[in-house]
């Protein structure tokens, strides 16, 4: 047995390993870690599980983000504006947060501010949406919740959502027009598409 | 996978041990170790952003504690990253095995950890 760096003994074995990716499995053979069950994953490794996540027509991912009755309301009216479903809609919030969002000057600041006032505004008990999301957008909301500390993936989806349905609504000042026109125009494309 | 004669040279040219690590990433000569039940699917991103830091950075290193093959050190070192408007700092730790692949962990770290 081999040396792994993380627990830092010899544990590390050769040989068919499991990786829980979603809902589904890929099975493959690899280093892994008898002692702390890590796995080693190259980049032709991490790629094969691209190709093969990316195979699915389905869903692998589900996001469970919970909204309060007024903000579920507000997905709604939006929803039948744009001729979306309501996890259409907020799969589109989420990718335009993400994406764009994001490289606005002192989103830091904002992010916090216009977050404060959403809550603020939506008060009461909270329940559950379930949104089932593929892969590429799954790593992207990943990555968002890894860098931002969030805890779950599915609280990228509900910071995502009010933060745009805030702006949709007209109440973010801070938010520059031209942004709120273009997150419109996003919603819009992808209903065109859609 | 055994190193390629032009990997060889790029890996013994390199400066430092750092340099090393770098080498490894940019010739994808590397495995990094994640949780089998809840993969970082995105680590590749943390990884690739250590091609930005210079050959200067700093680093530590400690005796491996067990293993026979590969280096016999372990190389440490905090880096940051700037991604989706959030400043992320980080953790590295590897060695390099016996086929000169880099093998290594990423953590994030906290807020209150200077880099």
């Amino acid at each position: 047995m081999e040396f792994c760096i993380y627990c830092e003994t010899d544990s590390m074995v050769f040989g068919k390993t499991k990786i829980k990716v979603g809902r589904e499995t890929f099975e493959t053979e690899a280093e892994h870690c008898k002692k702390c069950k890590k796995v080693a994953i190259s980049p032709k490794l991490q790629k094969e599980i691209d190709e093969w996540a990316l195979q699915f027509t389905k869903s692998i991912f589900e996001l469970q983000p919970y909204f309060t009755k007024d903000m579920t309301n507000k997905i709604c009216f939006f929803a039948n504006k744009f001729n979306l479903s309501k996890s259409e809609l907020m799969k589109v919030c989420t990718t335009f947060y993400i994406l764009e969002m994001t490289k606005i000057k002192n989103f830091k600041t904002l992010r916090i501010e216009v977050l404060a006032e959403a809550q603020k505004k939506h008060r009461g008990d909270r329940t559950k949406i379930c949104v089932p999301i593929k892969y590429q957008l799954f790593k992207k909301v990943g990555l968002y919740a890894n860098v931002w500390n969030l805890e779950y993936e599915s609280n990228v989806m509900e910071e995502a959502v009010q933060f745009c349905m805030t702006v949709l609504d007209n109440q973010v000042a801070k938010v520059e027009e031209s942004k709120k026109q273009e997150l419109v125009h996003f919603v819009e494309n992808h209903a065109l598409a859609s | 996978m055994p190193p390629d004669e032009e990997f060889k040279k790029k890996y013994q040219a390199a400066k430092n041990h750092f340099e090393r690590v770098q080498v490894c990433i940019r010739e994808q000569r590397y495995k990094i170790w994640l949780r089998a039940d809840k993969p970082n699917l995105n680590s590749a991103e943390f990884v690739n952003s250590i091609l930005n830091l210079p050959i200067t950075h700093p680093c530590t290193y400690k005796k491996r504690k067990s293993g026979r093959a590969g280096a016999k050190f372990v190389i440490e070192f905090k880096y940051s990253i700037s991604i989706y408007g959030a400043t992320t700092k980080l953790y590295f730790k590897g060695f390099f095995a016996e086929d000169w692949t880099l093998k290594l962990e990423i953590q994030s770290l906290r807020d209150n950890e200077e880099v």
